[in-house]
């Protein structure tokens, strides 16, 4: 069958009225989690995980993706109108976006957000159909040497991607991976740091702990913080329209926009975060004014947002090719998958393919309900914002200590996620950033079991893990992506001395 | 700030000594044969070396205390104390009483209103999300009589 054909297949699945249904509850509530500030798509997919449960594999995928995509929508409508950034990926748009709304061009500043995005979005699913489906046919030739390089350098990448301090990074990817021991070892059946709890023998849960990580640690954090509003900027139907002007000079953003951010998407790490920061930055140097950078420059609006949205095509091809999350969002969909008892890999492709184009083609159909379903509802999602904490952050504990206890019915984590919503406070509060932790949890068990068969099968030599094609490949980039960025940082440093003492 | 970093960056560094302990006194094997405490020694290994690596950092920094190093700051408190407490009255008191507890518990915290609005507002949440949750979402919650009362309803 070819990619048109598997396209096919997939609209036939995705069209089906309970899947477009739930691609359109993902997508609305993506919208309105992408408004509000502090819950983010992980912690909103986290906390709907459990209610996957009575959905088909394919239909939970699809809803699953609805909030991802939709959450990056949403996100810019607070930045344009409130000049706050509902998540972290809308942050740039604040720059240019409200300073547009301020000038009397929100309407513009949205559609060309939405229009960037959904353009972005579709340009992604491209990349994604093709990048997973030849990354998938090569990954089935991966061994175990392989699969422990593409765990051990995504982890050593993410440190180097997270922001903030290098050794904190670290040491939470260290803590992620000695949760993740907890529990029977697979191979030899032994129980390990369970202290006879016996619901620890199957291993500390993911859900609960990026559930305590976040969503906890969220609401806790916020708990202490005034309540920030901002004067919303009002909208008429007709002053969506942007200028001819304004469309021009947004298509080559929107396109530039959309090729970063599926890049960086494939990286592991806050790619969202980070697309934005370099599309805005790669656009402020491509411009002609920069000056106008910073006090409404449509470019600062539409390259930023397409980013964002390309880079969640990006985050699905490890996942879907590989079988491993590079962001914790994946990582719930990957729990997702796993309490449908399906295990994400290179086979997933070509066993449960109405699964992947399923997914593939609802991202198209989402994408464009996003588009209609936003511009109309503006002020709507506005009004959201306004809904005070003291009401907000009950309903975050609740839904996550539901969340937590339908997925086994089970006390202990609760508890688990009691600890890791204290854990989490307390280690935001001083710059640990929880994300490598998370992912480490969920990639740690793959990694251990492939490093020790992989051990096992060349009889402790480490060179046999080190010096194949595939792993030296990934190790060399690895060591690459640490030793470039400090080298950068000395050159340009001694150069400014330089010129410093020259003048 | 420092103060608090001290304290974690140590506590992290006692945790991993605690966790070497542990892993070696799980079976470690060798290279060609690495048995269930191999990868966990590895990783305590690392973890307190860049554990150790984060105590000095903290250390040598000057330790003047700022208005973010207080510990004791009631809403996070808290929030904490009933999150721990809910787990233990969920199985005697089952979902719609623990709830409504944790609910009223949290809005008083976070200074909702007053003390009947908080009150209403706590019984109208618990009982609509035990609706919602049971017989919407068909999630399986901890039910006693009250909860089997409003399922036959």
């Amino acid at each position: 069958m070819d990619v048109i054909q598997q396209l096919m297949m997939g609209f036939a699945t995705a069209a089906t009225p309970e899947n477009l249904l739930y691609a359109l509850a993902g997508a609305f509530i993506g919208t309105i989690v992408g408004v509000l500030p502090g819950i983010g798509p992980l912690g909103s997919m986290a906390i709907l995980l459990s209610f996957t449960l009575n959905m088909d594999a394919t239909t939970a995928m699809i809803f699953f993706a609805g909030i991802y995509y939709g959450s990056m929508y949403g996100g810019s409508t607070t930045s344009i109108l409130l000049n706050i950034p509902g998540e972290a990926a809308s942050v740039v748009t604040c720059l240019d976006g409200y300073e547009m709304a301020k000038k009397g061009r929100a309407g513009a500043a949205l559609t060309i957000s939405a229009l960037g995005s959904f353009v972005a979005g579709t340009l992604s699913i491209i990349g994604l159909m093709f990048a997973a489906a030849s990354l998938a046919d090569t990954a089935l030739k991966f061994g175990p040497p392989e699969f422990f390089a593409i765990g051990l350098v995504g982890l050593l990448i993410l440190v180097r991607l997270s922001g903030g301090s290098l050794s904190k990074n670290m040491v939470m990817v260290l803590l992620g991976l000695a949760v993740s021991t907890i529990g029977t070892d697979k191979l030899m059946g032994l129980e390990r740091f369970t202290f006879g709890i016996s619901d620890l023998g199957q291993g500390v849960e993911f859900l609960p702990v990026a559930m305590g990580l976040f969503g906890i640690a969220e609401v806790m954090l916020t708990a202490d913080e005034k309540e920030e509003s901002g004067e919303a900027i009002k909208i008429r139907m007709r002053d969506l329209l942007p200028t001819g002007r304004e469309l021009k000079r947004s298509a080559g953003p929107i396109f530039r926009g959309s090729i970063l951010g599926f890049l960086i998407g494939l990286l592991p790490g806050p790619s969202p975060v980070i697309s934005t920061f370099v599309s805005y930055l790669t656009e402020k140097k491509l411009s002609k004014n920069p000056d106008e950078f910073g006090k409404g420059a449509v470019e600062g609006v539409a390259g930023p947002e397409a980013a964002n949205n390309a880079s969640v095509g990006g985050a699905y091809v490890p996942l879907m090719a590989l079988g491993v999350p590079f962001t914790p969002a994946m990582a719930v969909v990957v729990g997702a998958l796993m309490l449908h008892g399906i295990t994400p890999g290179p086979t997933l492709i070509a066993e449960r393919p109405e699964l992947f184009w399923g997914v593939i083609a609802s991202m198209y159909i989402g994408n464009l309900m996003l588009l209609v379903l936003n511009l109309p509802l503006v002020q709507v999602f506005v009004k959201i914002t306004t809904i005070p904490k003291q009401i907000l952050l009950p309903l975050i504990v609740l839904l996550c200590l539901v969340g937590v206890y339908s997925v086994n019915s089970s006390y202990v984590d609760l508890f688990v996620l009691a600890i890791f919503g204290v854990i989490g406070y307390l280690l935001r509060g001083v710059g640990y950033e929880p994300a490598p932790l998370v992912l480490a949890l969920v990639i740690g068990p793959m990694m251990e079991t492939a490093l020790r068969q992989a051990l096992m099968t060349s009889e402790g030599k480490i060179g046999d893990l080190i010096f194949r094609p595939i792993s030296g490949t990934l190790y060399a980039l690895a060591i690459l992506a640490f030793i470039i960025p400090p080298v950068i940082k000395r050159i340009r440093g001694n150069k400014n001395q330089n010129s410093g003492t020259s003048v | 700030m420092r103060m608090k970093e001290r304290v974690i960056s140590l506590s992290i560094l006692v945790f991993a000594m605690v966790y070497l302990a542990g892993s070696i006194s799980l079976s470690v094997g060798t290279l060609d044969k690495p048995g269930p405490g191999f990868v966990p020694a590895g990783v305590a290994i690392g973890l307190l070396v860049v554990a150790g690596i984060n105590v000095y950092k903290a250390f040598r920094a000057s330790a003047e205390p700022t208005e973010q190093d207080s510990w004791l700051k009631v809403a996070p408190i808290g929030i904490a104390i009933i999150l721990f407490v809910y787990p233990i009255m969920l199985r005697p008191l089952n979902f719609i009483i623990a709830t409504f507890v944790v609910l009223f518990a949290l809005l008083r915290l976070l200074k909702f209103k007053s003390l009947v609005v908080s009150l209403l507002t706590a019984l109208f949440t618990t009982f609509f999300s035990f609706y919602l949750f049971s017989n919407v979402l068909g999630v399986v919650l901890p039910s006693g009589f009250i909860e089997d009362i409003i399922l036959r309803l």
